[in-house]
């Protein structure tokens, strides 16, 4: 078949969402289909700016290209699943969730638009044409429920493998931190982890990989570990490289990832593949779907001082930080996750 | 949508001396029954009462609280001439899309004051909005304004500038049949027409209706309200000063004008200082008694700024037989209700009225009865904030067609840089807008 995958990109940020169309268009080609990435420049949450995005969306046609048909598009985010094609099928990484569940948060731009009601209303509409799509799938059971909670539109869960999945490794020399890998970004709690460092009883460190969403926000964070006087526990380690970062994975005591409602989330599996035990929260989303608490990982509310009891009560007992990678690792194993298996629903 | 919604209702408050402050002080109580209600205004002091029946707050104009303002689900704007008083409110309404309730269609008045009142529009600016709306032949004639060769009210004939309130909105709200079908000729925009709500609560009992005596006493007429150059004063002073009988009658007049002075000697000069007394702007309590005490309002109106009026509705909740001119919403009133003076036989159909009230005082008294009757049943602060509520309920249809004319202005833009046939500017996105329009109906409101 000839696969477009339709996605959309804020120049110059790159993320989970990149990689997993990377992965998607690698496993296609794999399973001997032509496959393209298309990706729309998502360039501001004004929402005039939005309304022309769906528009130039809905003006695209996708159907063929030079006379040659194009078999299938598999649309990955708003408003890329917009486009129209009669053989398109959906795979929802996530909505634009500023129009829902995020509208009140305060770091989301919509609300604080004069015409964010507009904007609002109209992403709202734009997303019941999800339902033109021949089969609609979501990255995670959470978005699903997302989706049906907001929209009222059925989806099928479907889990993919986290890029490189099979070169992810464990050490046996385990290094006195925890790994925090993600974008610096409000959504991502890094401030938490760093109110929670100020709370724990042990030296405990932590290392943060990854670029911030805007350098204001990533002198926040400093800032904010300086205030709390917890600077010297942290490393910030800005871009790794894919090794670098499985590097990082292998010789940290554990993972902490406490984001507010991610989608998916490669950071837990990641985790898993490199045996290690994440700590997460209750309202997490994503990671709850794979990390059992006192099994594969610990979970805990979204309080500066039950985290630092967690990263207190692993940087203590190094055994059952070990214990729980372990389970962890089988735990990624027995999810039978596979490319393999995501390209054959997705074309059928 | 809520079962309870949150509206956000833009206004001025009491004791701002405007008929739309009371109106939406009147209206409160009706309206809070059914939303949840963040009236926003920007009156340093305003009436407790309006705080009993919902939260009031107050905004900056140049960095409006968005997201404050964005947790209701609709925005209404009300909108009148005056620039004191609806300056903010008009700054707002331009940048996010509401429900814009109209008190006047003609708002030169409004744009001209920002220019010569409050200043806070340039002379480039005033005529790029003239330009925009009434094209290369009203900035002419808004030239010639400014160079005082014409007056403002010839202007507003021509360039009402109502587009420049109405334009972009999700929705307007008018008070006249006549007004609806203006704007859905003029405008793309829903037009829903209400009956305009009694501006006061009125008398709390028809007590008062056997103390006015009507066997042939002195007469009273009222002029009330905001006594702008359309009320006709001079034609009013110059009909009594020639009516034989004369002084049969009394005429109080009170309210807000600019040069009163000028009126008061325009009375001396024609020998009416004994019958006319100039109360100027007084307190509720003493217009209470004034109606109460008067036989006939002088309510006329011309040229008219085209909506209804609050002061007319609140005579009728006096019971007083009103005079008004046959023009804009007047001509549709129930001709039982009141009488009408043409515009073109001011003195000769004014003299006519008196003469008529000396020789039949009973067909007043019962026209009174009948326009009490009818503000009574048709014009209910209740039935006007259901008809807001019905507004709220079909946001969803407005907000489409807001949206889709958004869009269409964007594209329209877009072409026209490449799209446009030589000396037709704007031409793809009008159009644009054309499809639009046909596709959406502008919906109608109930009569």
């Amino acid at each position: 078949m000839r696969i477009i995958i339709a996605t959309v990109q804020v120049p110059f940020i790159t993320g989970g969402a990149e990689s997993h169309s990377a992965g998607l268009r690698e496993a296609l080609r794999a399973a001997g289909h032509e496959a393209e990435i298309i990706a729309i420049p998502f360039l501001s949450a004004d929402p005039e700016r939005i309304l022309d995005q769906m528009l130039a969306c809905g003006l695209l046609d996708l159907s063929e290209v030079h006379g040659s048909k194009v078999d299938r598009v598999i649309a990955l985010k708003f408003p890329a699943y917009l486009i129209p094609h009669p053989n398109k099928v959906v795979w929802l990484l996530h909505q634009h969730r500023a129009a829902y569940d995020l509208w009140d948060y305060p770091f989301e731009d919509l609300k604080a638009s004069p015409q964010g009601l507009l904007g609002r209303e109209a992403i709202r509409r734009g997303d019941q044409q999800l339902l033109e799509a021949k089969a609609i799938f979501a990255n995670s059971k959470n978005v699903a429920d997302r989706l049906w909670r907001f929209c009222g539109i059925k989806s099928t869960p479907l889990y993919h493998p986290p890029p490189h999945a099979d070169c992810f490794y464990t050490s046996r020399e385990i290094g006195d931190y925890f790994f925090f890998p993600s974008r610096l970004s409000a959504p991502k709690r890094q401030s938490l982890v760093i109110e929670a460092l100020a709370a724990t009883t042990n030296p405990v460190r932590v290392r943060f990989a990854g670029l911030p969403d805007s350098s204001v926000y990533g002198q926040r964070l400093k800032d904010l570990a300086v205030t709390t006087g917890v600077a010297s526990r942290i490393e910030w380690l800005g871009f790794l490289t894919e090794e670098e970062k499985r590097k990082q994975y292998a010789e940290c005591l554990g993972v902490i990832f406490p984001p507010s409602d991610e989608d998916y989330g490669y950071v837990t599996l990641e985790a898993m593949l490199s045996s290690k035990p994440v700590i997460t929260c209750e309202d997490s989303g994503g990671p709850l779907e794979f990390v059992r608490p006192n099994d594969t990982g610990l979970v805990v509310k979204p309080w500066a001082n039950m985290l630092a009891a967690a990263l207190d009560q692993l940087w203590e007992d190094r055994q059952l930080a070990a214990d729980l990678g372990r389970h962890a690792r089988q735990a990624y194993r027995d999810l039978g996750l596979s490319w393999t298996d995501v390209v054959n629903r997705l074309t059928a | 949508m809520n079962a309870r919604p949150r509206i956000n209702w833009f206004s001025p408050l009491p004791p701002t001396r405007s008929e739309i402050a009371r109106q939406t002080l009147t209206l409160l109580p009706e309206l809070s029954a059914r939303a949840e209600v963040i009236v926003w205004s920007n009156d340093s002091i305003y009436d407790e009462a309006a705080a009993a029946h919902a939260t009031i707050k107050r905004y900056d104009p140049a960095h409006p609280p968005w997201r404050e303002i964005n947790r209701a689900e609709v925005t209404f704007y009300q909108m009148g001439n005056d620039p004191h008083y609806h300056e903010d409110i008009w700054r707002v309404s331009r940048q996010h899309p509401g429900v814009v309730i109209l008190h006047d269609l003609k708002l030169q008045h409004f744009f001209a004051g920002l220019l010569t009142e409050t200043k806070t529009l340039t002379r480039r600016e005033y005529l790029e909005l003239v330009e925009v709306h009434h094209s290369t032949a009203g900035v002419d004639l808004a030239e010639s304004f400014l160079d005082a060769q014409i007056g403002i009210e010839a202007l507003a004939e021509e360039c009402p500038l109502m587009g420049a309130v109405v334009d972009g909105s999700l929705a307007t709200i008018v008070h006249s049949e006549a007004a609806r079908e203006l704007i859905s000729r003029s405008a793309s925009v829903p037009t829903a027409y209400l009956r305009l709500p009694a501006g006061g609560p009125g008398p709390p009992d028809e007590s008062f209706l056997g103390k006015r005596n009507w066997d042939g006493g002195l007469y009273r007429l009222v002029l009330f309200g905001f006594l702008g150059p359309n009320r006709r004063l001079p034609a009013i002073l110059k009909a009594l000063s020639l009516f034989p009988k004369r002084d049969r009658f009394h005429l109080d007049i009170y309210g807000t004008m600019d040069g009163a002075e000028q009126i008061v000697q325009l009375a001396c000069c024609f020998g009416l200082q004994e019958l006319v007394t100039w109360h100027g702007f007084v307190s509720d309590a003493e217009l209470e008694f004034a109606l109460q005490r008067s036989h006939l309002a002088l309510n006329l109106r011309h040229p008219t700024m085209g909506e209804a009026s609050g002061s007319q509705l609140h005579a009728w909740q006096y019971a007083l037989p009103s005079l008004v001119s046959p023009t804009g919403w007047y001509s549709a009133l129930p001709h039982d209700t009141v009488g009408f003076v043409r515009p073109e036989h001011e003195t000769e159909d004014i003299q006519a009225h008196l003469a008529g009230l000396l020789e039949a005082p009973e067909r007043y008294r019962a026209m009174g009865l009948k326009a009490r009757q009818f503000v009574g049943e048709h014009c209910t602060t209740g039935a006007y904030a259901d008809g807001i509520m019905e507004l709220v309920a079909r946001l969803p249809e407005f907000q489409a067609i807001r949206i889709a004319h958004n869009l269409a202005d964007r594209a329209g833009s877009s072409m026209s840089a490449w799209a446009e046939p030589d000396g037709l500017s704007g031409g793809a996105a009008h159009a644009i807008h054309a499809l639009v329009s046909g596709y959406f109906r502008p919906p109608h409101a109930r009569p």
